[in-house]
């Protein structure tokens, strides 16, 4: 009994006095493309043992270490820099080492490492990111194509537009409503205005409400965000100014509902099964309650108009929807409602942009399929 | 200048949000991350509008004696009970009057709404998927195949390790290659034409929204 209480001793004492390898290769090295306060540090992650885990210390010029993080040996790096849990990361522009100790992430007893120190480094802020090189090069070459087209405009060109169906068929909802004298109802989404969609949804809002207070049509918009509703009203005010009847411009009609998702779906439906408008338009960012507004206004019997750019409720809207602007066709719908050459422009832009990526997809598919990724992997953002 | 001071916010602001995505330093970094705190900020006091406006129009129901102007009463009570125990109810938790309220009337009534798409489903399904053009053949023939992959039965009919993976290689099939690709279409498109559009507001070619063309 004594003989094996002494060797399992002995086995305690040498395994915590075979001390574990450090880390080897040790580096240092301002963190690339970030904004400042920040170092990594990386090490040979290949000849490492599973279970062994690195304790990083920064230590700065008079020698003051302070521990930094823990982390597995195997992940091969670490950084030292501003995190969610308060740390500030190293000062900029002051010189630190950094001293890596391994130890062991299951037996406390194992002895740790001699530690593994790297060179001097010394964090920076950078001014531009080279990783989005790329994507600053294709948004230059589209702004110049905006830009170029936006003074062809300005110089008499004009451009031609295909016609979109879902665009006329709004003109002939609103007569329809005319004839009807029933309201017509704008739903512009259930996303904030900073949302690019809501903000394209009230661009096309000031062109209806244009037309719905020439024809004298009321316009109901019940809206889900306070802000949109500011917005909202602001444009409603302004397009029956532009149609010459101010008047027209009725406030109860830009109504909130409520910012809770459901409720405001219900208020919605119940306005459009109490007041039946003659024309539903639906443009904007919808999720989930898409389809209970379409098959409700199709219940109620109305025409409908959908326009998204999310792609899952598309095909709800093209089911349950008399016409449905589809992706770009809803960001062109305001520019196409207005005719306005500088407007209508930016649709050519956009479409050489168009035949610009898809010769680069072209591209870029034939030549990885050669063996070259190098082309294609230049695309990837970071 | 009525409309030159908001555009010129509207630059400025849009601006820097596009100049930020390219510049990590710091310093930029903290001066987008302040606007994007008083652009909460707005929207935060933006509620009291929202709240202003609905007393109003219900109010105006309630007065005028509209139809269903019960309802209206309901609202009003509603908002102003939950915002009441929400501000002035000291503890909040589980088991205070305004959780209780939320989770035994909101709750179950934002269930029941969302529980409506089943049926909208199924009645928007019936009617697209009545063959009676080509497209409407393919969208049918499409679903059925998708379905059918997507279900057990599918894979006991026609199993993966048969002829062409069975249901479910063909639903695979679908959804990967023809589907996939017109999602990524789309998705091109939109992009491309939200920034056509946010460029549009920030160059102020689009004046819309602050009112006039």
């Amino acid at each position: 009994m004594r003989s094996i209480a002494w060797s399992s001793l002995l086995v305690l004492w040498a395994s915590a006095a075979a001390a574990l390898p450090a880390v080897q290769n040790p580096v240092a090295f301002d963190t690339p493309n970030d904004g400042g306060h920040s170092i990594t540090v990386a090490w040979n992650k290949e000849d490492v043992s599973p279970e062994a885990m690195v304790v990083v210390e920064r230590v700065a010029k008079n020698g003051e270490a302070v521990e930094v993080g823990r982390v597995l040996a195997l992940e091969g790096t670490f950084v030292d820099g501003p995190s969610a849990e308060g740390a500030e990361g190293p000062p900029d522009a002051q010189p630190f080492t950094y001293r890596l100790t391994t130890i062991s992430a299951i037996d406390s007893l194992q002895a740790p490492s001699t530690p593994a120190v790297t060179a001097v480094s010394t964090a920076h802020a950078q001014i531009f990111n080279t990783d989005r090189v790329n994507v600053l090069l294709l948004l230059s070459v589209f702004f110049a194509f905006v830009l170029y087209n936006v003074q062809r405009a300005n110089r008499g060109e004009k451009f031609h537009v295909r016609k979109l169906a879902p665009v006329v068929a709004i003109e002939e909802a609103i007569g329809r409503a005319t004839e009807m004298g029933r309201p017509v109802l704008y739903v512009p989404g259930i996303e904030e205005i900073d949302d690019i969609q809501t903000i394209a949804s009230m661009l096309i809002l000031g062109k209806i409400a244009e037309q719905t207070a020439r024809y004298d049509v009321p316009l109901r918009v019940p809206v889900r965000s306070p802000f949109v509703l500011a917005v909202a009203d602001e444009v409603v005010r302004s397009g029956c100014m532009q149609a010459g009847r101010p008047d027209a411009y009725q406030p109860d009609r830009i109504q909130f509902i409520s910012s809770e998702q459901f409720a405001y779906c219900a208020g919605v439906n119940g306005i459009i099964l109490r007041e039946r408008p003659a024309a539903n338009l639906y443009l904007g960012k919808f999720y989930a309650e898409s389809l209970i507004f379409a098959e409700t206004g199709f219940a109620a019997g109305s025409i409908q108009i959908a326009g998204t750019a999310e792609v899952t409720q598309l095909p709800f809207f093209i089911a349950a929807c008399d016409y449905t602007l589809i992706g770009e066709e809803y960001f062109a719908a305001g520019a196409y409602l207005t005719q306005d050459p500088a407007l209508v422009s930016t649709l050519t832009a956009a479409d050489w942009a168009k035949i610009m990526l898809v010769t680069l997809l072209i591209l870029g598919a034939v030549l990885q399929s050669a063996g070259m990724p190098e082309f294609s992997q230049w695309f990837i953002v970071r | 200048m009525k409309r030159f001071i908001p555009w010129l916010l509207t630059f400025i602001a849009g601006a820097a949000m596009i100049i930020d995505y390219f510049v990590p330093h710091r310093v930029f970094g903290s001066i987008t991350a302040e606007l994007k705190q008083w652009g909460l900020i707005v929207v935060a006091f933006s509620y009291i509008l929202g709240v202003a406006n609905v007393v109003r129009i219900q109010g105006n129901k309630i007065s005028r004696r509209d139809p269903d102007w019960l309802n209206s009463i309901v609202l009003v009570v509603s908002l102003f009970t939950m915002a009441g125990l929400g501000i002035f109810h000291k503890h909040q938790g589980e088991g205070t009057p305004f959780i209780w309220l939320f989770d035994t009337m909101y709750d179950p009534l934002s269930a029941t709404m969302f529980a409506l798409l089943a049926f909208f489903i199924t009645s928007a399904a019936y009617r697209a998927f009545r063959a009676r053009s080509t497209q409407a053949v393919l969208l049918l023939t499409a679903a059925i195949l998708v379905m059918l992959g997507q279900v057990p039965v599918g894979a006991a009919i026609w199993g993966p390790d048969q002829l062409l993976g069975g249901f479910p290689g063909i639903k695979d099939w679908i959804m990967d290659v023809p589907n996939l690709a017109g999602k990524r279409a789309i998705l091109m498109g939109a992009a491309l034409g939200a920034i056509s559009t946010g460029l549009r507001v920030i160059l102020g070619l689009e004046r819309a929204h602050l009112g006039g063309n």
